[in-house]
């Protein structure tokens, strides 16, 4: 499953969002991709998702333009973790996650496998939310409910994750948590991760290959040492920082305190 | 386990149609008695026509009949007839039961001696009196109001003919094909689309005419037309000034509803000798103040029912009506119960319709009216009178 | 503990389905025997043997013919609530409002508006029924397709689609008010009453037009259950499942439309049944599209021939027959209240 992306362009109305973003994503990858807001992550991902469509260029999964494919196979291939759910119908956490299975299985079949509840409450374990099935969506906490989404995109078991804004609304012990699963999904079961933050701690802590985005364009792309570094961060962020050591890795941490 | 859930299914089957039969009977039984009616009895049927004029005359008529079980083919039947619709029907033999659902078509249906053949009316139905004591009786059912049939109910009495109205939505659109999908006859007649008397005769004729009376209808047009006429040929051989005539549909309060110049009721004020000043609209229009006011009616009548005279005095004072010369003059009349009725049913009773109004237009011509039911309103400019005496 | 849910969930179904299936032959059973006159078992029985000959004629017997009008009106009543309980469950999950009902697209007023119109032009049309139910079916379409035209010109959300919706039905909303005026005081003809909705004088040939699409429409609803499942969660959520959220809205809309326009040209505009039926279902079953496809036309159904019995005693009570959208307005307007404290206490 390797993703390529050639000079992409993607206008809202008549602005424009994301330019000259060309990259390669290999299968297994685990990408974060980090800049300000309205640098156009959420953007990135979506396109890939193939929930916007470029104005120019284009992106290709295994060689294949992404429109050439049906959004049936596609929901096959990748999922994208939307941290805006709509809650306004009374539905339940089982509710959402039932319909995790749709992708994999034939539209009109109304029986549900065993099997597949099964592995509900395998997930559920794994998330924490075994206590929370019966609950209705509007009733969970923000923390909860990214914990839900995460668990019905791993239900829904594609090959590659696009997850937007994971920790934005987790305590600190979640973030890390949550960023461990995402890490562990993508080494155990070599599964494609492409992760938003705008977090640069964790950027630090969990990034293998970091892209930067700035004002819509590839600021820089690599690993942390090429990427994170004091005067990017400060052109793109506009903050200083200062780089300490923590076992072995780089972290930043902003200093602009007067 | 298939077969368990069948049986139980089954069982749960038996016990909802077991409750439906039970919850239903018990339903069913608590509304009452409307039993389905057998055939009626000889009935003797009055026709009062009140012609009020210096001397109070009344002229009765009185036709009793017997029905005969058995059906008298005559040579004439089958028969085919075109109603007010336009539809032609067949009718195949003299029709026994009659409902009727309008009362101006009850009043044509005494008129003509068929009364004794109704076995529904409509709950508005008043007139002759008798019928609301056959109604009280049970004699004659009730089948809802005019614009609310109780389909069931006129079902259920098996009538061999139907009365409609043209005009009435609801019986073209929703009662009239309900009701031949079951297998009635349903015939159309003018009622309230009458634009004149000839309008009225032909349905009189219309309905004679499927009952082979030809010539009672024949006799009582004419009785009505010459009533009629001797209006007319009066007001032709005097010389007299055509006053203007505001005619309302109920107090000011329920809004200024007056009526066209192609409703009965114009016809009827045009032919007592006035003008109707709504006559340049057609239907049934909502007038306004400035309107009445610039036309100056010189004679206001007011149809309503249950309003009492005193409410409605204060009720004028308050509009600019008050400055009309009507007013003034105190030529504010209100019609109410009966009187109402007879003016605004096109109906056998239209000679009777055209005298009253004649008299509140023309008292100098037909002298002045006098029924309970007309009052006229009261406005105390005492002295002044006295003065001009 | 996912089975353990889940099954519970199953077996409401089952039992919630049990229990409509039975209500609805229990009421329909029950409205044989309501009416202004008493009729016998025997009758019954011997009636519903007898029950598809001579649609068209007299029976000897006035009984019967008091059945067949009362087995017409039942069953107009109940394909009603039917139709509507559908069209209210796929309306309230296309716009994610749990408080939306058909009419919301526009189609009541302007049916209404497009009949006045006829009959202000045409005033002789009132004879024939069948061309007055065309033009209110194509009234109801014409609102639905300039909703969803306006709605698409506003980018097509499920929120563009109340919103239009809202905007036409009050444009046509004041139209007819306009026309009805007209009408009334051109020819004092006053046709509120076609309207108002009547199960009375529903004619058995315009039944198959009310039964056949219902459940075509609970058939193709259910082939998609999995669309309208994902769609709950927003546009985003499913297409990235897979399943492009303009051909669910499509769909739905489509069958909405044609149910709906087909219950207010043929019996009337009936409120409160397409509101009340999702919400009742929602409660007795939750949320999953397999259940509620199936349940909300029953609870429909069950709730309008319910009212329609009602009706039937109040109109003797009364002495005239009252509009069956106004007494299902009525049950239903201290339950609506009901619904709406609740949800914003929560």
């Amino acid at each position: 499953m390797m993703i390529k992306i050639e000079d992409l362009e993607v206008w809202y109305d008549s602005i424009p969002v994301l330019r000259d973003v060309s990259l390669e994503i290999n299968r297994g990858d685990f990408i974060l991709i980090i800049g300000p807001n309205g640098s156009g992550k959420t953007t990135l991902l979506k396109t890939i998702a193939n929930l916007v469509k470029p104005k120019k260029g284009a992106v290709y999964i295994d060689g294949r333009e992404l429109n050439r494919y049906s959004p049936r196979s596609l929901s096959k291939i990748l999922s994208y973790i939307d941290p805006h759910l709509s809650r306004e119908m009374p539905t339940t956490v089982l509710e959402l996650l039932m319909t995790a299975r749709y992708p994999r299985e034939d539209l009109f079949k109304i029986k549900v496998d065993k099997e597949f509840i099964n592995k509900i409450n395998e997930v559920a374990k794994i998330l924490h939310i075994e206590h929370l099935l019966e609950r209705r969506l509007d009733q969970v906490s923000s923390g909860e409910l990214q914990r839900i989404i995460i668990a019905r995109a791993l239900l829904q078991d594609p090959e590659i994750f696009l997850v937007d804004e994971p920790t934005a609304f987790l305590d600190l012990k979640y973030r890390f948590e949550i960023m461990d699963l995402l890490k562990k999904i993508n080494r155990e079961y070599m599964k494609t991760m492409i992760v938003t933050t705008h977090d640069l701690i964790l950027a630090g802590l969990y990034g293998e290959k970091i892209i930067l985005l700035y004002k819509g364009m590839i600021r820089a792309a690599g690993d942390v040492e090429k990427v994170l570094k004091k005067d990017l961060v400060k052109e793109v962020y506009e903050i200083d920082v200062e780089e300490i050591y923590v076992n072995n890795r780089k972290i930043l941490i902003p200093i602009n305190m007067k | 386990m298939v077969s368990k859930t069948t049986t139980f299914s089954i069982i749960m089957l038996l016990i909802g149609v077991a409750i439906g039969v039970v919850g239903g009977y018990f339903a069913g039984a608590s509304l009452g008695k409307g039993s389905v009616q057998t055939l009626t009895m000889p009935i003797t049927s009055i026709y009062t026509s009140y012609l009020t004029t210096t001397q109070i005359q009344t002229e009765t008529r009185i036709m009793t009949s017997q029905i005969v079980t058995t059906v008298l083919t005559t040579p004439q039947y089958p028969k085919t007839i075109v109603d007010a619709l336009g539809r032609e029907i067949k009718i195949d033999k003299e029709p026994m039961r009659i409902v009727s659902t309008m009362p101006s078509i009850t009043e044509e249906l005494f008129a003509l001696g068929l009364g004794f053949r109704i076995v529904g009316v409509d709950s508005y139905s008043n007139y002759p009196p008798e019928v609301v004591n056959l109604r009280k009786e049970g004699k004659i059912a009730d089948v809802g109001g005019p614009w609310t049939l109780d389909l069931e109910k006129i079902i259920s009495l098996r009538p061999d003919i139907v009365f409609l109205c043209r005009g009435v939505s609801v019986h073209e659109s929703l009662y009239a094909p309900k009701l031949e999908e079951r297998g009635l006859k349903t015939v159309f007649l003018l009622c309230d689309s009458a634009k004149d008397q000839y309008d009225v005769y032909r349905d009189l004729r219309l309905i004679a005419g499927i009952f082979n009376r030809d010539d009672v209808a024949e006799s009582l047009i004419k009785t009505i037309d010459k009533k009629i006429n001797d209006v007319i040929g009066k007001l032709k051989t005097q010389n007299i000034s055509k006053p203007n005539v505001l005619i309302l549909l109920g107090p000011p309060s329920w809004g200024l509803w007056s009526a066209g110049g192609n409703t009965f009721i114009s016809w009827l004020i045009t032919t007592a000798g006035g003008v109707n000043i709504a006559s340049q609209y057609s239907g049934w229009p909502q007038l306004d103040y400035e309107y009445i006011l610039s036309k100056n009616p010189e004679i206001i009548i007011i149809t309503a029912h249950g309003i009492n005279m005193s409410q409605l005095k204060k009720e004028l004072e308050q509009t600019p009506l008050s400055r009309t010369k009507a007013w003034t003059d105190g030529k504010i009349y209100l019609l109410s119960g009966d009187a109402s009725d007879i003016v605004l049913r096109p109906g056998p009773r239209i000679a009777d319709a055209l005298d009253m109004l004649s008299k509140i237009i023309h008292p100098e011509i037909f002298g002045e009216l006098s029924r309970s039911d007309v009052q006229k309103i009261l406005v105390i400019m005492p002295i002044i009178l006295i003065v001009k005496r | 503990m996912a089975e353990k849910i889940y099954y519970k969930g199953v077996k409401r179904f089952v039992f919630s389905l049990m229990i409509l299936m039975i209500l609805s032959i229990t009421l329909f059973i029950s409205s044989l025997f309501v009416g202004s006159s008493s009729i016998n078992l025997y009758k019954i029985v011997h009636m519903l043997s007898n029950i598809f000959l001579n649609k068209n004629s007299l029976y000897n017997d006035p009984m019967m013919n008091i059945l067949d009008l009362r087995i017409s009106r039942g069953i107009a009543a109940y394909f009603t609530g039917f139709a509507l309980g559908l069209a209210g469950l796929l309306i309230q999950t296309v716009t994610r409002n749990p408080l939306a009902d058909p009419y919301i697209l526009g189609l009541s007023t302007s049916s209404l508006a497009f009949v006045s119109l006829s009959i202000l032009l045409f005033p002789d049309i009132m004879i024939f029924r069948w061309n007055l139910v065309l033009i209110a079916f194509l009234g109801a379409l014409t609102g639905f397709f300039i909703t969803i035209g306006l709605s698409k010109l506003a980018g097509g959300s499920s929120v563009a689609i109340v919103l239009s919706g809202i905007a036409v039905g009050s444009f046509f909303g004041g139209v007819s008010h306009l026309l009805l005026y007209l009408v009334q005081a051109r020819y004092n003809i006053y046709i509120m009453y076609l309207l108002t909705g009547t199960a009375q004088t529903v004619l058995w040939r315009e039944l198959p037009y009310l039964i056949y699409p219902s459940i075509a429409g609970v058939i193709i609803s259910l082939l998609i259950y999995k669309m309208l499942n994902a769609y709950l969660y927003g546009d985003i959520y499913s297409r990235q499942l897979g399943f492009p959220p303009g051909v669910t809205r499509t769909i739905s809309l489509v069958i909405t439309s044609i149910l709906t326009a087909v219950t207010i040209s043929i019996v009337g505009i009936i409120g409160f049944i397409g509101l009340a039926s999702p919400h009742i279902t929602r409660f007795l079953v939750g949320n999953d599209h397999r259940f509620t496809i199936v349940l909300s036309p029953l609870v429909g159904g069950v709730l309008t021939l319910f009212s329609d019995i009602s009706v039937r005693i109040i109109s003797y009570a009364y002495g005239a027959e009252l509009p069956l959208g106004v007494i299902t307005m009525m049950i239903g307007s201290p339950f609506l209240a009901f619904l709406i404290i609740k949800r914003l206490r929560e």
